[in-house]
C-alpha cells in the first residue's frame, strides 16, 4: 500500500462507467485498479478498453483482493443501496451515481451506514460543479444577487431515447424505476433546487400523463432559503435546461445546455433607454459566452457537462488531502425525499381516478 | 524511557519532544547555550551538538536519542555544514552505542532518475549532491554514516521526511516560486507532486520508530499523500484566501538558459547560481512510497493536508496581528 494514489474500483460496467473510467484515468491522485460486474464480458470489455488489470464479478472479493481504498458505484439505481452499504462495511469510501437510492428509506440506510463505518459517501450530483453553475454559485456567495427569493429549475428531456423508454419501445432499467424514464433525469434539477433554495420543507405537485406514461411534472416547494419550482418536461421542444435565481438585487439565469449565464439588473435610465439597454446587456453576455465557449471547445479545454470530472476529482482530493467532500449522503437523501414526493403524487389513488 | 532530543529548540525537535512527553516518556532537550526550551515538562540541557563533552554529558542515563539537530541554511561554508551535520552525527552515533537512535535525515538523499519515478527506501542515493548545495551534501553524508552504523549492528533508525510544515511554519508554494505583482511564478508545471510532510505526522513516525523493534537498522520515508501542485495551490489559495494566481513557467524555456549560464560561469572558473541539475531536481517529481512505514511502524498521516494548511496558515495570521490586537484592546 502506497501513500498515494487512492486505489479505486468501479462497480458496474455499463455506459456511465466509461465516463468515470475516462475521468479516473486522467487523475494523478487516483489509480483505477479494478472493475466489477456480474456480467463478466461487460467487465472484461471495459477493462480491456481502459487498460485495467483486474476484473471481478464479486464486490467484496474485489475490495479485499485488490486492497481498494474507494469504489465508484455506477450500477442501476435499484442496486445502489445494497452495494454502497456492503462497500462501506468492507471499509472503502464510496462515490455513488445519482439517484443514490430508489426511496428515502434506502437513502437513509446508506447515510446511517456511512456514519456507522466512518466512511465517506458522496453522490454524483455533478451539475452543481458545471463551470457555469459554479459562476452562478460564486455570484450567490458573494452576495451580488442580494438575498435569493426564488429558484426555478426546468429540466427537459434531451433525447428520443427517453420517449422510447417511456412508451415501452425500448427495454431499459430506467423503465423499472418508480418515476419511469423521468426518474433518471429528475435528480439533476432536484439537487440544483435543493442546494440553491436550501433543504426543502414542503412540496406541492402537479403532473400530466398520457397513454405513453408520465410526460410533464411540476412542483412548487417551500425551502429553507426561499420558494422554488421544479419542472420536468419530456415533450417540450427544444428541450430546456435552465436555472433562474431571483435575488433582491439581481437575477441570474443559467442555461446549462448552452453554458451561458445571464445576469439582469434594474438600471436608473430614461424610459426609452430602459426598454433597449437590458436587451443589449443580455445580448452582450450571450455573445461573450458564445465566444468563450467556442474557443474552449475548439481547443479541447471544455467538454459537455464537465461537472462530473470536477466532482470525481473533488471526491479523490477529499480522500487524499482531507478537503471537504463535493456532496454528502444527507444532500443525496434530501433529493431522494423530493423525488419520493413527486412519484407519490403520480401514483396517488385519487389521482388515478381523476385521470380515469 | 528517558529520551534525549537534539535540536529540541527547533521546529521538528520541539514537536517530537512534546509528542514523547504526551506518550509518557521523559524527555531531555539539547539546546544551544543561551537558548531556552519551549517545551513544558522537558528537561533542558545546554550544550553544543558539535562538542563531544557536551554530548557525553547529555547522554548520561539516557535510553534513546532522537537526533533532530541540523544546520538548515541555503548559504554558508562547507566546513560549518560538515561539522554540524556530518561530524556531530558520527560522534553522536559512536557515543550512543547500546541505545536506540532515530536519525532525522532528508528526502534530498534520494536520486530522482526521471520525472514521475517511484522512490522507496531502497532507491539509490543522490549522485549529484555536490551540485545540489551544501545542505543536501551534508545530509547525504550523515545519512550514509547512520546507515553504516546500522549495518554494523547499531540500533539506528533513519527517518527521511518530506518538506516540513505545520503550525508555526507556512508550507511552501512550490520548490521554487517568485512573487510578481498579482501572480506567483512557479518553476515547472502544475502536475508536480510537492512532497510535503506535516510536522506532527513526522513526529508520529519518530515516536513509533523508538518503540518498534522492527525499526532497528531500517530507513523510512515519511511523506504525506502527494497531490498535484495545481490542486495543492488551489487548496492553499482558498485556505489562505490569497488573491494571487499561479503562473507556471515551463522548464523547457529555462533549461537552455541555465545550460548556457553554467557554461559561461565555468569559463570564468566559478559555479553558476542555477544549474540545470537544480532545475531538474526542482521540477522533476517523484512518488514517495511510504508503505514500509505504514506496514512496519503502523504509521498513518493523521493530519490531512487540508487540516494542516488550516493550522499553518491560521498560525501565521495570528502571529501577524499583534498590532490589531493592541488596537482592539485600547
Amino acid at each position: 500500500m502506497t501513500t498515494a494514489p487512492v486505489r479505486v474500483g468501479l462497480v458496474g460496467c455499463g455506459r456511465i462507467a466509461r465516463t468515470h473510467a475516462r475521468y479516473l484515468k486522467s487523475l494523478a491522485i487516483a489509480d483505477l485498479i479494478a472493475v466489477c460486474d456480474p456480467i463478466e464480458d461487460a467487465a472484461r470489455s471495459l477493462a480491456a478498453d481502459f487498460g485495467i488489470a483486474r476484473v471481478h464479478t464479486d464486490l467484496t472479493r474485489m475490495i479485499a483482493d485488490d486492497h481498494l481504498d474507494a469504489v465508484h458505484v455506477v450500477t442501476p439505481p435499484a442496486t445502489h443501496a445494497s452495494i454502497a452499504i456492503a462497500a462501506m462495511e468492507a471499509g472503502v469510501d464510496v462515490l455513488v451515481e445519482k439517484p443514490m437510492a430508489l426511496d428515502r428509506e434506502e437513502a437513509e440506510q446508506m447515510v446511517a451506514a456511512a456514519r456507522r463505518t466512518g466512511r465517506t459517501l458522496v453522490v454524483d450530483h455533478n451539475r452543481w460543479f458545471d463551470p457555469v453553475v459554479q459562476r452562478a454559485r460564486d455570484l450567490v456567495d458573494s452576495g451580488a444577487l442580494g438575498e435569493i427569493v426564488g429558484v426555478d429549475v426546468i429540466q427537459g428531456a434531451a433525447v428520443d431515447e427517453v420517449q422510447a423508454i417511456t412508451k415501452g419501445e425500448k427495454q431499459h432499467w430506467k423503465s423499472e424505476l418508480p418515476g419511469g424514464a423521468m426518474h433518471d433525469l429528475a435528480p439533476h434539477p432536484a439537487y440544483l433546487l435543493r442546494n440553491f433554495a436550501g433543504p426543502i420543507r414542503e412540496v406541492k405537485v402537479c403532473s400530466i400523463r398520457d397513454g405513453d406514461g408520465l410526460q410533464e411534472i411540476r412542483a412548487v416547494v417551500e425551502a429553507e432559503r426561499c420558494l422554488g419550482t421544479l419542472t420536468i418536461s419530456l415533450r417540450g421542444r427544444p428541450f430546456t435546461n435552465t436555472v433562474r435565481l431571483a435575488g433582491t438585487r439581481k437575477t441570474a439565469e443559467i442555461n446549462l445546455n448552452n453554458m451561458s449565464l445571464v445576469v439582469r439588473q434594474e438600471r436608473k435610465v430614461p424610459k426609452l433607454v430602459g426598454k433597449v439597454l437590458p436587451n443589449l446587456e443580455e445580448a452582450a453576455q450571450l455573445l461573450t459566452a458564445t465566444v468563450v465557449n467556442g474557443i474552449a471547445f475548439a481547443t479541447g479545454r471544455q467538454r459537455y457537462f464537465p461537472g462530473m470530472g470536477i466532482l470525481i476529482k473533488k471526491f479523490h482530493l477529499h480522500l487524499a488531502a482531507g478537503t471537504p467532500p463535493p456532496t454528502t449522503g444527507d444532500e443525496g437523501a434530501d433529493v431522494v425525499a423530493l423525488l419520493d414526493a413527486l412519484w407519490q403524487h403520480v401514483r396517488a389513488p385519487e389521482r388515478r381516478r381523476a385521470l380515469g | 524511557m528517558i529520551v534525549l532530543v537534539t535540536g529540541a529548540g527547533g521546529f521538528l525537535g520541539g514537536r517530537v519532544a512534546r509528542k514523547l512527553l504526551a506518550s509518557g516518556q521523559q524527555v531531555r532537550g539539547l539546546v544551544r547555550p543561551g537558548r531556552t526550551l519551549d517545551v513544558p515538562g522537558a528537561v533542558p540541557i545546554e550544550g553544543d551538538v558539535c562538542s563531544a563533552d557536551d554530548l557525553a554529558r547529555a547522554l548520561e542515563g539516557v535510553d534513546a536519542v532522537v537526533h533532530a539537530a541540523a544546520l538548515v541554511r541555503t548559504t554558508g561554508r562547507w566546513e560549518e555544514f560538515e561539522a554540524t551535520n556530518v561530524e556531530a552525527t558520527r560522534r553522536l552515533l559512536a557515543a550512543a552505542t547500546g541505545r536506540s537512535v532515530v536519525h532525522v535525515s532528508s528526502l534530498s538523499v534520494y536520486a530522482i532518475g526521471r520525472d514521475g519515478e517511484t522512490i522507496t527506501e531502497d532507491s539509490p542515493y543522490e549522485s549529484g549532491a555536490e551540485e545540489r548545495g551544501l545542505y543536501s551534501r551534508s545530509k547525504l553524508a550523515a545519512d550514509r554514516a547512520a546507515m553504516e552504523a546500522a549495518a554494523a549492528g547499531a540500533a539506528v533508525t533513519v527517518i527521511r521526511p518530506g518538506v516540513l510544515y505545520g503550525s508555526g511554519r507556512r508550507p511552501p508554494l512550490a520548490r521554487q516560486s517568485m512573487a510578481v505583482s498579482r501572480f506567483r511564478l512557479i518553476l515547472g508545471g502544475g502536475k508536480y507532486l510537492l512532497p510535503l510532510a506535516h510536522v506532527d505526522n513526522v513526529a508520529d513516525a519518530i515516536a513509533l520508530a523508538l518503540t518498534q523493534p522492527l525499526a532497528r537498522g531500517r530507513a523510512y520515508t515519511i511523506v504525506d499523500p502527494q497531490i498535484p501542485l495545481s490542486d495543492y495551490l488551489s487548496i492553499y489559495r482558498s485556505t489562505a484566501r490569497a488573491g494571487w494566481r499561479p503562473l507556471y513557467v515551463p522548464t523547457g524555456l529555462l533549461m537552455p538558459a541555465a545550460s548556457l549560464g553554467a557554461a559561461l560561469f565555468r569559463l570564468i572558473g566559478r559555479r553558476s547560481p542555477v544549474t540545470p541539475h537544480q532545475i531538474r531536481r526542482a521540477t522533476w517529481s517523484a512518488r514517495f512510497d511510504c508503505s514500509r512505514a505504514r506496514s512496519e511502524l503502523g504509521w498513518k498521516p493523521h493530519v490531512s493536508l487540508a487540516e494542516g494548511l488550516r493550522q499553518s496558515v491560521g498560525a501565521e495570521s495570528i502571529t501577524t496581528t499583534p498590532a490589531l490586537a493592541a488596537s482592539v484592546s485600547e
